[in-house]
């Protein structure tokens, strides 16, 4: 069974106190959101700006989540009512990993402390996560967006919208073959079979949401300087004939 | 037939992106390029089971299910990657997880899989002749046979002193043997290494070897010294290198480059001596990686120039001198990509499109390459160089390229090195799978 690692044995969480607000009216959670500046409201979090965690969420975020339950699938699992929720059991979601389904099945939950130290690391905590995260490496981001996120997921602040691209480009349509030869490019690292350890899975995913994530990389939103130099020369019509091409692969069990 | 293949490779010439894209019909007009030659299904051979070679087999069946027969000819029934076995040296990866059989390229994708030597190609009559005996006839030949050293190029080294100064620089028991060897060092002993002039496969690997090299010793010698002796001024990712040793092996490692002397070396095995611009040291274990050219089939094959190596088109991964016989990864001559597996990997894909849109009636796509170098400094430590590439006439040419930052803060490093670990799994699935 899958072992959770203690994120109290983190060095790095040591000596930082986490006190998130419980509440946060709606008018400040908005005011939040709309990121306008630091003056946080009474009760907000001491170590964390949520305005900046939200800055963090729509760069890094929020091209694979959404914070509405019935928002259209995307990369990665929807986040309403994160905290509580046990870990791997958004229904119908089909790209968890089987460690992260298993430990949800023992039990585990999303509480503050995992959050952040699967934020913080993904890889360390799953090994086989297919979640395409390197990590939240700078710990200030990370307090901002546990900040801003945790309110956000309960509902407690406006939405953000993140990296979006435009309609005229998610509406083009991937050319399978030309997508298949470029592909080739991606298989190099990225198994054809959706296995995942150290660089991600990228099969099975929704092509708009492969749109949008090569897309991120391209503009530099997203981090890896790898992936930002692959997608720097791939044009509009390359990476729509990748997400057609990639989505009819099913994704790996692992 | 030779008319036809210039046509192919005209198309590939003529398939710039820009053009590729701007017309809609360029699928359809490529479907009147010349197709199946002769009787039967047409006949692709492959010489050398590596990362270039493994690669185009596999995809060349895969995509062509069926249409055209695929044999693999390669000595070696296991296959050894060169690429980790560094941190096999560093005792971060076991020598087993090195090697990768060729039974899913002959179950799976109906690749033939011949277990023997090429020992000549005849260009006039398209066979390879094989040391088992007989000939296979092939209508392409792709040559994908790594490297050899140059003759003479380490004065008092050659293949046969291998035994005693290892150059570990071809997959297998050479990468075993290095690492008993520095094992079995003497406590504050010297081990040396003479660095191969450029250019020569993996870029980064002598200077990733010293680093695991120097892994090793601090941890059961750590009075050990390291003797670097570079005849090359600069080497691939220096300043990452630099800061890592001074930061993970402060005082252990010694590099003679060639202002003082690092490109007048010479070895001798029987005396275990190291020779450095006429001055003797005598050392424990001495690693000499000399310098390369291509392997002996494509020099066989009357395909290699003055320099070792073998000019290929940009647009196709061909010979230069034969329009019938790609030439891929270490032993081909294209430009800015550096010899490493990736990029052998990243060729193969652009040769097996060419192949398939000249032997049956596949589309045509523009060529476009990749690769990035990643190299393990210390524990968790791992840092990367990359760049993506396109053909023009002249060379392969660097479009974009990457390198990892000195300074960077280790959860970053970490991530490097499990990317490589995530890149090792694919690519050897990209290759076997």
């Amino acid at each position: 069974m899958q072992r959770l690692p203690d994120a109290g044995n983190c060095a790095i969480l040591r000596g930082m106190t986490c006190n998130l607000p419980r509440q946060l009216s709606a008018k400040a959670a908005s005011a939040i959101a709309l990121a306008v500046v630091p003056g946080l409201p009474a009760g907000a979090a001491e170590d964390g700006d949520p305005a900046r965690g939200a800055l963090v969420w729509s760069g890094q975020c929020a091209m694979c989540h959404a914070l509405d339950p019935q928002a259209e699938d995307r990369v990665g699992p929807h986040l309403a009512d994160l905290i509580g929720r046990p870990l791997g059991a958004v229904e119908d979601f089909p790209g968890y990993s089987g460690p992260m389904i298993l430990a949800g099945l023992d039990g585990a939950v999303w509480n503050e402390r995992r959050l952040r130290a699967f934020l913080r690391d993904p890889y360390a905590m799953f090994p086989g996560t297919r979640m395409g995260f390197g990590g939240l490496h700078d710990a200030g981001d990370l307090e901002n967006l546990m900040a801003w996120l945790i309110p956000a997921s309960r509902g407690e602040a406006t939405p953000q919208p993140g990296f979006r691209v435009a309609p005229e480009v998610l509406a083009i349509e991937g050319d399978l073959e030309y997508g298949e030869f470029l592909a080739a490019e991606c298989t190099t690292c990225h198994r054809r079979d959706g296995g995942a350890d150290g660089i991600p899975s990228i099969t099975g995913w929704p092509e708009d949401g492969f749109v949008t994530v090569m897309h991120a990389y391209r503009e530099k939103v997203r981090p890896n300087v790898t992936m930002q130099t692959i997608t720097a020369r791939l044009g509009d019509e390359e990476v729509a004939a990748l997400a057609a091409y990639f989505a009819t692969l099913a994704r790996g069990e692992n | 037939m030779t008319t036809e293949t210039r046509n192919g490779a005209d198309a590939a010439r003529g398939l710039g992106r820009r053009s590729f894209l701007g017309s809609a019909v360029a699928g359809t007009a490529m479907l009147g390029a010349p197709a199946v030659l002769g009787q039967g299904r047409p006949r692709l051979v492959v010489v050398g089971g590596g990362s270039g070679g493994a690669t185009v087999a596999r995809y060349v069946a895969m995509q062509s299910a069926g249409a055209i027969d695929v044999t693999l000819i390669e000595p070696s029934r296991m296959y050894y990657t060169c690429y980790f076995s560094n941190l096999y040296l560093g005792g971060f990866w076991a020598f087993e997880d090195l090697a990768h059989s060729y039974a899913t390229l002959a179950s799976t994708h109906g690749v033939n899989v011949r277990h023997d030597w090429a020992v000549g190609v005849d260009r006039d009559a398209q066979t390879v002749a094989l040391a088992g005996g007989g000939s296979v006839g092939y209508d392409r030949l792709v040559l994908s046979p790594g490297i050899d050293f140059v003759d003479g190029a380490v004065p008092g080294w050659d293949e046969a002193a291998a035994n005693l100064m290892p150059h570990a620089y071809k997959p297998g028991t050479q990468t075993a043997l290095l690492k008993a060897q520095v094992e079995a060092m003497p406590e504050g002993g010297l081990f040396a290494m003479v660095a191969p002039p450029n250019p020569y496969r993996c870029p980064p690997g002598p200077y990733e070897r010293i680093s695991m090299v120097a892994h090793m010793l601090k941890q059961g010698n750590p009075t050990a010294k390291i003797l670097l002796v570079d005849p090359k001024p600069g080497f691939s990712k220096q300043a990452l290198f630099e800061e890592g040793w001074a930061r993970h092996y402060p005082g252990m490692i010694e590099r003679i480059g060639p202002d003082l002397g690092g490109d007048m070396v010479e070895v001798n095995p029987a005396e275990m001596t190291v020779s450095i611009d006429g001055m003797i040291e005598a050392v424990d274990v001495c690693n000499v990686i000399p310098a390369q050219k291509a392997g002996r089939i494509a020099a066989l094959a009357g395909l290699t120039n003055d320099d070792g190596w073998v000019p290929v088109d940009p647009f196709t991964m061909k010979a230069r001198a034969d329009a019938a016989i790609h030439v891929l990864g270490d032993a081909s001559q294209q430009g800015d990509m550096p010899k490493s597996g990736y990029s052998a990997n990243s060729q193969a894909k652009v040769a097996a499109n060419v192949i398939r849109h000249e032997l049956t009636d596949a589309r045509l796509f523009p060529a476009r390459y990749a690769n990035t170098c990643w190299s393990l400094i210390a524990p968790e430590d791992g840092v990367k160089v990359g760049a993506s590439y396109e053909a023009t006439e002249e060379k392969i040419a660097s479009v974009d390229s990457f390198i990892s930052q000195p300074g960077e803060d280790a959860e970053l490093r970490a991530e490097t090195y499990r990317e490589s670990i995530g890149w090792y799994n694919g690519i050897v699935a990209d290759m076997f799978g």
